[in-house]
């Protein structure tokens, strides 16, 4: 198929021979409200038909969630939650579950829209026909531009924007709700929230690298060696330069590639207090190359 | 080659008048909603800021399309190209093949529809499931979609109430809410079971090689994420330069398209599945497709209007698409948008009907998110079609023949007279152009006296 | 103040009395009118059907017949637009002719427009007092043009009511040589004006066209519906 490829882009190119494109415009207007950021997300959020519940704390918001969780029998949790905001009720797979519980990276006011990641999963955001997601107020943001930006560099296989219950005219033209996705979108936001992921579960902390130096004296020691990640699957770390880690799925022979610099980041966020209790916070907190290795080398070095 | 639009267009309003009050009410209604929602914000910066993304990606589009490339590989996906709809139907069948599939779910794609996918994978036999709503209303009803964004729109709620209860048992006066009910207990079964998902674009960023898809139902979402495999298909056309151009080109679509400020749901999809994620497509492919693009990118009258995001907005807009519905226009693309792209994309000879879909009102220009200048794009095509030839030798003579009437104006005092003499002419059914008013209208009636002759007699010496 | 008068071939031929109206309605405001007898068709039927070396021959003969006078007025909006926004189009690549379509368009005004921006006048008169008027938007007049609260004020200020129509800036359907070419549709569209007007002494508009389209339909169908030509109720909210 390569010779579509260059079909195509031959006749592109020489379609545009003649042709002066335009510049690229700047930046683009950009709509200013009178009213906060957070109440123009309340706003909106309910004017696309989900319910919003405000909490000064992740302690208020658990309480409130012990009680609003009764009416369900059970629940597909996300991962990245704490434990406070996990609800008590029977965990169940998201292909059964009446409620999915997620936890946004981010909110944008001016559209009423909640930022959602494949790194907690993406059938317990679209399964279960009740849908409850948490976000930290401190990650609302008023424009979408805002959320774009931020969220350009680490990019999952899927981030979704969520603005309302799924819906559909296409009856008559009458509206029906929850045809596919869930029928009902319940957001809570949290003040807080991020700080309780930090100080979510104890967890042992070894020597903690003091400096970036110390993390690459330490490194070439694990060249040759078979480590495993947390979910038990063996890889081995073929070669360790300058800047890079290189390792080997011992399975399926395909190799990755671990920026020293990314593990020099997770180091310096360990040694602030931060937390990594795996490879989806390093994922989310780190950076989005081979998580699971390079998490799995931090565990080596007794950092995590 | 004629395009039916006129047999066709006919037939509708003769045989299925309801269709006319179906489709009447729905544009209407996302037409009075796309008004509001330009109305909130200041439309005419964020038409003009579009319009020149666009404008930009396809006068740099080869370039955007290789970075576009390098960004999905790198995010795993395999990325193939396609000409036309053989290369597309040859990379599907290879793909059915490899992975095993019996069943496949699909959000709603114009472009598959083009390539004619569908009758491909049935021949193959696997079994095809339409997930939005409407697409899947029409597929159990064996029609091709009307509407870029209503596929269902020409089927009013007793149609759709019947067509059920026919094919999935529903109670013959089921409420939309049970109706979509059995649609959903279908559609979820075959979203857990297929082992290919099957998507369109709407934008893929070139900057970080994503895939962008919005939706109300969460049906793409679910196409996209629940199978083992998503295929892609993607216009060459679809391209956004940057990952920050989504902010305008998310909301601007939406407003457009239904009044909302942002789809309900939206996927940016960059690759498969990773490492440690629970859950998603362990492969993404995603096909470049031409399909005539490329022409039309060539074509300095007509390249601009590859800037579309398939809104549907201009549909709404136009008071010819409500009269019949898009069915009438006997093509994938109906609408203004349909008849400007349908000619560049397959075959120019189309324009010399489809040309005349239109009364050149100039609404859809109005209403245009990314600027498309329509109406002369239209009038464009006729102007071609007179030049190749393919009017009437008769259409001709009369144009030509009036312009050598009105440039002597001798004789067009004369025909002036004339007009007057043989008034009970103007009724006669067998004279060609009004003879066709006549049966519409009841017969021409010339005013007593020209304008001329009360001049000469009354007004001119003051 | 010296103007030169460009009846338009349909206003000639079916719209006579209402161009008549509007010559006595700018005299009586003062306005000296010529009328230019070699004047014929704007060239807009063949430049909207892609017959455009037609339509070029056309709207050369207009610019020689109006070349010199400094105000131009139609009772037409339609072709108010062809001469003022399509017939530079008709000229692009050819720069004399492309200069002298542009100077044209510069001098080219539509009747209410003209008493409105260049007259000055808002107030006629009273004489359509009482009266419940449809008014119908021509699609180019209103949307290439951007003249859409002119005729609506003067007839206002009138003593006129313009009622409210859900349809008023649709489409009729006339289109040109649409009207003949997709009949049903274009007749279609008619319905669709007609099924919603309010109930009315009289339906009018700039554009006779589009008037004689919808009476047409109208009386095909049966139904009781009375036109009246914008020139002619601004004659009568002047003389009464």
């Amino acid at each position: 198929m390569s010779k579509a490829r260059e079909n195509i882009l031959g006749r592109v190119r020489r379609a545009l021979e003649k042709r002066w494109p335009p510049e690229l415009p700047g930046e683009p207007w950009r709509p200013e409200a009178q009213e906060g950021a957070l109440e123009l997300f309340v706003t909106n959020m309910r004017a696309g038909g989900a319910e919003v519940e405000l909490f000064k704390s992740v302690a208020a918001a658990g309480r409130w969630l012990a009680g609003w969780a009764e009416q369900f029998s059970a629940a597909a949790v996300s991962p990245l939650l704490p434990a406070a905001l996990r609800p008590p009720l029977p965990a169940a797979p998201p292909e059964e579950a009446p409620l999915g519980v997620s936890r946004a990276l981010a909110a944008v006011a001016e559209t009423g829209s909640v930022l959602l990641t494949s790194a907690e999963g993406r059938r317990l955001q679209l399964l279960p026909p009740a849908h409850l997601v948490f976000v930290d107020e401190a990650d609302v943001h008023r424009h979408l531009a805002g959320v774009l930006e931020k969220h350009r560099e680490e990019l999952p296989s899927a981030l979704a924007l969520h603005s309302g219950p799924s819906r559909s005219a296409d009856i008559g033209q009458i509206m029906v709700q929850g045809v596919h996705g869930p029928g009902r979108l319940v957001v809570a936001v949290v003040r807080g929230l991020n700080r309780a992921d930090r100080s979510a579960s104890p967890k042992k902390r070894g020597r903690a690298v003091r400096s970036a130096s110390a993390l690459r004296e330490r490194l070439p020691a694990l060249q040759g060696r078979t480590l495993k990640t947390k979910r038990g699957e063996p890889f081995v770390v073929v070669r360790v330069t300058e800047n890079t880690v290189r390792v080997r799925v011992a399975s399926s022979g395909k190799e990755y590639t671990v920026r020293l610099a990314s593990l020099e980041k997770a180091a310096a966020l360990l040694a602030s207090g931060g937390e990594i209790p795996g490879p989806v916070a390093y994922r989310r907190l780190v950076a989005n190359e081979a998580p699971a290795y390079a998490w799995a080398i931090l565990h080596e070095l007794g950092l995590v | 080659m004629a395009s039916g639009y006129k047999a066709a267009a006919k037939r509708a309003l003769v045989e299925r008048p309801e269709v006319r009050s179906a489709v009447t009410k729905a544009t209407l209604h996302f037409d009075g909603n796309r008004a509001r929602a330009y109305g909130e914000i200041d439309a005419e910066a964020w038409r003009d800021w579009a319009a020149g993304v666009k404008r930009h990606l396809l006068g740099r589009l080869d370039r955007y399309l290789e970075e576009a490339e390098a960004g999905l590989r790198a995010h795993g996906a395999v990325v193939h190209w396609a000409e036309n709809a053989a290369d597309v139907q040859e990379i599907l069948r290879a793909l059915v093949a490899d992975y095993g599939v019996s069943r496949v779910v699909k959000g709603k794609s114009m472009l598959s529809e083009e390539v004619e996918v569908n009758p491909l994978l049935e021949s193959l036999g696997v079994e095809v499931f339409e997930t939005d709503l409407g697409e899947y209303i029409i597929q159990l009803a064996g029609e091709p979609p009307s509407h870029i964004v209503g596929p269902a729109i020409h089927k009013g709620l007793e149609e759709i109430r019947a067509l059920f209860h026919e094919k999935l048992g529903t109670p013959a006066d089921a409420e939309p809410t049970e109706l979509a009910a059995a649609a959903r207990r279908v559609l979820r079964d075959a979203f857990l079971s297929a082992e290919m998902g099957i998507s369109g674009a709407n934008f893929v960023v070139a900057e970080t090689g994503t895939v962008v898809l919005v939706e109300n139902e969460g049906n793409i979402r679910l196409t996209t994420s629940a199978p083992r495999v998503h295929v892609a298909l993607v216009g060459i056309e679809k391209l956004l330069p940057r990952f920050g151009d989504l902010e305008v080109f998310l909301q601007l679509l939406a407003r457009a398209a239904t009044g909302q400020k942002i789809g309900t749901f939206v996927s940016l999809i960059n690759g498969p599945r990773r490492e440690g994620e629970p859950d998603g497509p362990e492969h993404l492919h995603v096909i470049f497709v031409d399909n005539g693009r490329s022409s039309v990118l060539a074509d300095d009258e007509m390249y601009e209007a590859l800037s579309c995001i398939r809104c549907g907005a201009c549909l709404n807009a136009c008071p010819v698409y409500r009269q019949t519905g898009g069915h009438a226009y006997g093509q994938v693309y109906s609408g203004p948008i349909g008849v400007v792209l349908t000619p560049g994309l397959k075959d120019p000879g189309l324009a010399a009907e489809l040309g005349y879909a239109c009364s050149l009102c100039t609404a859809c220009a109005d209403v245009c998110p990314v600027r498309i200048p329509l109406p002369g794009q239209i009038l464009a095509w006729r102007r071609r079609s007179v030049e190749r030839g393919l009017v009437s030798g008769g259409e001709k003579l009369a144009f030509n023949g009036y312009a050598a009437m009105v440039t002597r104006p001798r004789f067009y005092r004369l025909g002036s007279k004339l007009l007057r003499l043989g008034k009970g002419l103007t009724g006669a059914p067998w004279l060609p152009v009004l003879g066709a008013w006549a049966a519409g209208h009841g017969p021409l009636e010339p005013s007593p006296k020209s304008f001329r002759e009360i001049w000469e007699e009354e007004l001119a010496g003051e | 103040m010296r103007v030169a008068f460009f009846v338009t071939c349909l206003a000639d031929q079916f719209f006579a009395e209402a161009a008549a109206d509007a010559v006595r309605l700018l005299r009586s405001l003062g306005v000296e009118v010529v009328f230019p007898r070699e004047q014929t068709c704007c060239g807009q039927p063949a430049y909207n059907a892609g017959h455009w070396d037609a339509a070029r021959k056309m709207a050369l003969h207009t610019q020689q017949v109006f070349a010199g006078y400094d105000y131009v007025v139609l009772p037409s909006g339609s072709c108010t637009t062809m001469v003022r926004a399509y017939t530079p189009r008709l000229f692009e690549g050819d720069r004399p002719r492309y200069e002298a379509a542009l100077d044209l368009a510069g001098r080219t005004y539509e009747l209410s427009e003209f008493l409105v921006k260049v007259l000055d006048v808002g107030d006629l008169g009273r004489g359509l007092e009482g009266m419940k008027l449809a008014y119908h938007h021509g699609c180019h007049v209103s949307r290439e043009l951007g003249i859409r609260q002119e005729p609506v004020s003067l007839l206002e200020a009138a003593g006129a009511e313009i009622v409210p129509w859900e349809a008023d800036n649709e489409c009729c359907g006339f289109g040109g040589v649409f009207a003949v070419k997709n009949a049903p549709v274009s007749l279609a569209m008619a319905d669709r004006k007609l099924d919603t007007l309010p109930a009315v002494d009289a339906l009018t508009s700039a554009d006779g066209a589009c008037l004689m389209h919808m009476a047409g339909r109208a009386r095909t169908r049966g139904l009781n519906l009375k036109v009246r030509h914008l020139a002619s109720l601004l004659w009568e909210a002047r003389n009464g």
